[in-house]
């Protein structure tokens, strides 16, 4: 009998055991939700002046934004929005603390900044901007495929996205999206308190039974060297994916309190211009959980695989501490194309929204795919790889000195 | 029952801990003895499969010692015994049953009666890390006998046990030498004397002695010193 349920939920017990756990997961978990909600915190100041409090512009925001909820962003649209920005003066000061701003433009301001980002123009461009409907999305897609020129896109890939480009209609729809869109952009952070969690929690899950010695026991035993490796690896990749799921959950549920539920079938677009893929914020959303989840899996298996091959927690923490400093403080020039690929693929970097919905694809007999549908893929082969490597690895340790 | 050890030797870089051992064990209690360094502990973890031998052969009952099957049979004390300081005791061996393949239906009442064996069964949910030295060496013994083992490996198992526990393991070890292969290594000659059937003697990594000892032979305190005699030093 393997009793590998119950070496499962033993397993489990010994990792919430650890004060470690509790602390590493507090801390996550604080840091997490303070991430969220400190945006809403403060005040916002011009030129040493208090202007109003963070909580205080947002919810005038949404006001004005739930009132453009459902609107085309066309020509009608267009010429409404920089209609009211031509009332703010020429003037020293910012622009937004002009009265005009408040009164005339602030109602438009979501467009405004949509605009901007759609076409990577200056304030003073925007303004001087002569609106057209046509010109707006071919400025974008002009970036687009320069942007994909200088990505190194085959032309296979830029026909693939073209296609996709042709699925999005236009004009956007612009809809209320700023809770989704807070998802977004707390994936990069949550992803590094996940990986940092992981990280800390399962670095001795196996280097503590060489350390406390009980290694002697478990493998003279009966289901020492196969059920018990098991149940540990499977106890570790649960751990992941739980605490990955979990502050996905958390976080997502504080950024749609505070910000709203809406928008959840509005265009990705409207919150990430520079993806072609026609997805709806929902979807994305949904995507990049997936993506944290099997990040987290592979990179726990990575984590468990260091702790049994090195013997010592610290090593195993060092090294992949290491891989997720490495990440962000190492760039490959985009020129190198294939190196640059896999190092936004590499679990310690690839959580943030521009390398989950990256435009480089991989192309599979002719099929190209995106990082997104090829990743956790590739995730999932690789810690079911890691796992076995590991197993011989674990079978084989002898017990000799001390 | 018959628990072969066949020409096994361990070599490490620069020294041979175990060198050439050959056995052949049937029921009853057998005492090990020897200096710190002599090979016990390296010859009880390649019978427990913890270590590989650099060569020779170890079975019982013709099963191999890297086999789930002989593992099944086993139970072992290490001299250094290892435990998780935030289980209970009753925690400790449930966990430990589950490792030897014992179905969740009989390791409860298993692990019950262990404990009373070892008269924990009062500490039965204290964590291990508030049991002195001579509770976790109880513990230890109990979790060697959780699967009724065919062959039961204990080093230095009395190590820590005040002399009422002793006695009390020593009867206890008595019996389960009747039904099976009981290898227990000691530094303490009396407990040999009073426990094992046959003594084996080790001296750097061989076998110097393996046999029956009896009073007629002289006492074997003297006999065990005058082989080891100033030697005894660091493992």
């Amino acid at each position: 009998m393997s009793n590998l349920g119950v070496l499962y939920k033993y397993e489990l017990k010994k990792l919430f055991k650890r004060r470690i756990v509790w602390v590493t997961l507090i801390i996550a978990f604080t840091a997490s939700a303070l991430s969220m909600i400190l945006n809403l915190c403060g005040y916002a100041y011009v030129d040493g002046v208090k202007l109003e409090s963070n909580y205080d512009a947002f919810l005038v925001d949404k006001g004005y934004q739930m009132q453009l909820d459902g609107r085309e962003i066309d020509q009608t649209l267009l010429e409404e929005m920089l209609n009211a920005y031509s009332y703010i003066p020429d003037t020293e000061k910012k622009y937004s603390t002009t009265e005009e701003y408040q009164k005339y433009a602030r109602p438009y301001s979501a467009i405004f900044n949509f605009v901007r980002d759609m076409t990577q123009m200056t304030v003073s461009d925007t303004i001087k901007w002569k609106p057209d409907t046509d010109d707006l999305y071919n400025k974008r897609r002009n970036l687009l495929e320069s942007n994909w020129v200088s990505e190194g896109l085959s032309e296979g890939e830029k026909q693939f996205w073209l296609q996709k480009e042709a699925k999005i209609s236009t004009p956007y729809v612009y809809r209320y999206t700023e809770g989704y869109y807070m998802i977004l952009i707390s994936v990069a952070t949550n992803g590094l308190l996940t990986l940092m969690s992981v990280s800390i929690c399962l670095a001795n899950i196996f280097s503590e039974e060489h350390s406390k010695r009980t290694d002697q026991l478990i493998l003279s035993s009966k289901n020492g060297k196969t059920a018990a490796y098991w149940s540990k690896l499977l106890a570790g990749i649960s751990f992941s994916v739980g605490i990955s799921l979990l502050l996905l959950i958390s976080t997502s549920a504080i950024a749609l309190a505070m910000y709203g539920i809406q928008g959840f079938d509005a265009m990705f677009q409207l919150i990430f211009a520079w993806c072609s893929y026609p997805l709806t914020t929902g979807q994305a959303v949904l995507i990049i959980y997936v993506c944290v989840i099997a990040t987290a899996a592979v990179f726990g298996s990575f984590v468990m695989l260091l702790s049994e091959l090195l013997h010592s927690n610290i090593a195993a923490l060092s090294i992949s501490s290491a891989t997720l400093i490495a990440s962000m403080i190492l760039y490959v020039p985009d020129q190198y194309r294939i190196l640059a690929q896999l190092w936004c693929w590499l679990p310690s970097g690839f959580l943030t929204p521009w390398n989950i919905f990256d435009c480089r694809l991989l192309s599979i007999f002719g099929h190209y795919f995106t990082s997104w549908q090829v990743v956790p893929i590739i995730y999932m082969i690789a810690t079911v790889i890691i796992a076995f490597i590991g197993k011989p690895i674990y079978k084989r340790f002898q017990v000799s000195g001390r | 029952m018959e628990l072969v050890v066949d020409g096994v030797s361990k070599q490490y870089k620069n020294s041979i801990a175990v060198d050439g051992v050959s056995l052949k064990l049937n029921n009853g209690v057998y005492g090990l003895l020897g200096a710190n360094g002599a090979g016990k502990t390296t010859l009880m973890r390649m019978i427990c499969g913890i270590l590989k031998p650099t060569s020779g052969t170890i079975s019982f009952d013709g099963t191999d010692v890297s086999t789930e099957e002989y593992r099944s049979v086993l139970g072992y004390l290490p001299q250094d015994f290892g435990y998780y300081p935030e289980f209970s005791g009753m925690d400790f061996l449930l966990y430990m049953a589950a490792l030897k393949g014992i179905p969740k239906s009989q390791a409860r009442r298993k692990a019950d009666e262990l404990l009373q064996l070892v008269s924990l069964q009062d500490a039965a949910k204290k964590k291990i890390k508030i049991y002195s030295g001579g509770m976790k060496q109880r513990l230890g013994i109990a979790q060697a006998l959780l699967n009724d083992p065919k062959l039961l490996v204990l080093d230095e198992p009395t190590a820590g046990l005040d002399p009422k526990e002793r006695v009390r393991f020593r009867n206890l070890i008595e019996s389960r030498g009747r039904n099976s292969i009981v290898l227990l290594s000691t530094h303490i000659v009396s407990d040999i004397e009073h426990i094992a059937d046959d003594v084996l003697m080790m001296k750097s990594g061989r076998l110097i002695y393996n046999g029956k000892w009896d009073m007629k032979m002289g006492d074997l305190e003297e006999f065990y010193l005058s082989q080891f005699g100033e030697e005894d030093g660091n493992e």
